[in-house]
């Protein structure tokens, strides 16, 4: 497997076509249609309950469709799964575990290792390469209910480089997190992108989406436009995407 | 003397002492899953509704057999069959009605223990021979375990800890984040059958002696006791494990060699003992602890509010000269509902001011700086 190959081929890093899920009878995700190229930062955007989540759970397999066709680096998720690193929302697990930030980024080692196989010096090395690299070494020993959010944050994203991925899937790694935390975590995305990674992550925040991302995704049910930001980002689109939960008179100004 | 003698060369007590080791270590263990997953519920349930699935296995062995050998296999397998049916029907009636988890959960335990129940009220109008040892199931009877029932235990405990052992790395990863485990190749419904299979079978396999109403309690009681006590998952699980052990065994032993006493509810007791004391008297999370750190904390706010009252004073009246300011004065500031003079006592002895004299007060250097700094971190104190 050539998990060291930067360059970026023509291959998509991921393409959806026809994608439709439904927990209930009600489609949560309808035809979806979706290209995003390698070597960029792809911001997710869409009000609550659009079903953002559910897209990136439905690229990692987590749900199963009704229809449709993923593929990632022009393969089938099983494929290439340890080429993919998957951040979940903050607020999925419980922080009163009891587990360090050390045991935690640990976690990131075990798709490597598979069953049964223990970590060992090599993974508890790259394990503290990845603590560093998010500015966390001070609190490598801490138990996990005694940080911030953005600790948690920056502990889940370590947890996510150790896999040494080319697409990194995140949801909502902004929400409620500092603004210095914020702009760490924006850094560590350029340095990916500079390595020639893709990284996909939900967004909500409609202030900063212009600032962060290089395209834009804005969906709801089905896709209102993906493109470039400068293509994107305009009031006709994300006033018709986010209808009448859109507060335009307290928005409007940033989107012109 | 005698009692060590016994332990070791006496049949029951022998039985009953390995029998309930055993099953506090494997209780302990997995009750820490069940607990960190939150299924402590599911696990009364299970237990519950394992009773008509020992009944009814009782009376399929007398029928078919003509004779009533209580066979602990086959009503381990009946109490298994029943206590997951009764989780399956719950989830079930959870989809297809709007009824929320906890109360169809609530619903199937009182419908399968309410039909054990039933079960063993009409067997106790016939005359069929051992159904007296039935009766035993709902609050255990450690002293009924015979040799077999004890291996049984001891193979069922020793295969569900050896995968805990195997499988350490995929259960912890999957307890704390199921999706994250699943994202890195761990099928996350293969690790929920295995871990629910054993903690089932660790309930199950502490039925005869702790009886189907409490053993939810030998599941979660250890493991809310463990978690006082660490932060770290390894330490937890053989914590849990360990009290488990302790209250098994002496709870085993003192029903035991008391006539008519219920293994059950003496194993319970010892345990909420245990877990009472967890929870007063741990060092980081207890609550002895936490109010200590309260009443620390409360203190800290006081004095420094007090601090940052006579810097302001200072800084109000120009007093370049530390002539200082009465207590009366700073009384004035606000409506304090401490005593302020007690805190300016407590901060002369930090050295942060200093008693000039009677009832004035004035900052020392170290005191200033510290008012200082308080006042540009707005969130520092004392
Ligand atoms: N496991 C689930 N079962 C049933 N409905 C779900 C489930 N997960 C999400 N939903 C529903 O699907 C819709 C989309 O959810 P989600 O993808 O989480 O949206 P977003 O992340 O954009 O807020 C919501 O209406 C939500 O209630
Ligand atoms: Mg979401």
């Amino acid at each position: 497997m050539n998990s060291h190959q930067v360059t970026v081929n023509n291959l998509p890093a991921v393409e959806i076509n026809d994608l439709t899920v439904a927990y209930n009878e009600k489609p949560v995700l309808w035809d979806i249609d979706l290209s995003i190229p390698q070597g960029v930062i792809m911001g997710i955007a869409g009000p609550n309950g659009a079903g953002k989540s559910t897209l990136i759970k439905s690229i990692l397999k987590l749900v199963k469709p009704i229809a449709g066709k993923i593929k990632i680096l022009g393969e089938d998720y099983d494929k290439v799964r340890k080429r993919i690193a998957y951040v979940p929302q903050r607020s999925a697990v419980d922080w009163d575990f009891p587990a360090t930030v050390f045991d935690v980024v640990m976690m990131g080692t075990y798709g490597q290792l598979g069953w049964f196989r223990r970590p060992g010096k090599i993974q508890k090395a790259l394990a503290f390469d990845a603590i560093q690299r998010v500015g966390m070494e001070e609190y490598a020993d801490r138990q996990i209910s005694q940080l911030s959010g953005g600790q948690q944050q920056r502990t889940f994203i370590a947890r996510a480089l150790v896999q040494n991925a080319d697409v990194f899937l995140l949801d909502e790694p902004f929400a409620g997190i500092d603004a210095k935390t914020e702009k760490s975590i924006m850094q560590i995305f350029r340095e990916l992108k500079g390595e020639g990674k893709t990284i996909i992550a939900v967004h909500h925040e409609l202030i900063t989406l212009s600032d962060y991302f290089d395209m834009i995704t804005v969906l709801n049910i089905k896709i209102y436009a993906s493109g470039k930001v400068e293509d994107v980002y305009k009031k006709e689109i994300i006033y018709e995407a986010y209808g009448g939960h859109f507060n335009f008179s307290q928005n409007e100004s940033i989107l012109d | 003397m005698e009692f060590i003698h016994d332990i070791f060369f006496d049949y029951t007590i022998r039985n009953v002492a390995l029998g309930s080791s055993i099953l506090g270590i494997v209780a302990g263990a997995f009750g820490s899953f069940a607990f960190l997953r939150r299924e402590s519920l599911a696990g009364d349930v299970v237990a519950h509704s394992a009773l008509p699935g020992i009944v009814l296995a009782f009376l399929l062995g007398f029928f078919i057999t003509g004779s009533s050998s209580k066979n602990s296999l086959v009503l381990i397998l009946g109490a298994t069959i029943t206590g997951f049916l009764s989780m399956h029907f719950s989830s079930r009636l959870m989809n297809i009605s709007k009824i929320k988890s906890d109360s169809s959960m609530g619903i199937m335990l009182a419908v399968f223990f309410g039909l054990g129940i039933f079960l063993l009220s009409l067997i106790q109008r016939r005359n069929i021979p051992g159904k007296s040892g039935l009766q035993d199931y709902i609050f255990g009877s450690a002293s009924t375990l015979t040799h077999s029932d004890v291996n049984i235990i001891l193979i069922f405990g020793a295969l569900t800890l050896m995968s805990l052992f195997i499988f350490w790395k995929e259960f912890k990863l999957h307890t704390f984040d199921r999706t994250y485990a699943h994202s890195l190749g761990f099928n996350s419904k293969l690790l929920d059958t295995m871990m629910v299979s054993s903690i089932v079978i660790a309930i199950i396999i502490g039925l005869q002696s702790v009886g189907v109403i409490l053993m939810v309690a030998m599941i979660v009681t250890p493991a809310a006791a463990a978690r006082q006590w660490t932060n770290k998952l390894s330490t937890m699980v053989i914590i849990s494990a360990f009290i488990g052990l302790v209250a098994g065994l002496s709870g085993a032993l003192i029903s035991a060699s008391v006539q008519k006493l219920p293994t059950g509810p003496v194993i319970v007791l010892l345990l909420v003992l245990i877990f009472v004391i967890s929870i007063l008297f741990s060092p980081n999370r207890g609550l002895i602890a936490e109010l200590i750190k309260n009443i620390a904390r409360k203190q800290r706010i006081r004095l420094s509010l007090v601090l940052v009252d006579l810097y302001q004073l200072k800084i109000h009246h120009n007093d370049d000269y530390n002539v200082g300011h009465s207590a009366k004065v700073l009384l004035t500031m606000h409506e304090q509902k401490f005593n302020v003079r007690k805190s300016l006592i407590i901060l002369a002895e930090l050295g942060l001011v200093r008693n000039m004299n009677g009832d004035v007060w004035v900052l020392t250097d170290k005191g200033l700086k510290k008012a200082e700094s308080i006042l540009l971190t707005k969130g520092e104190l004392i």
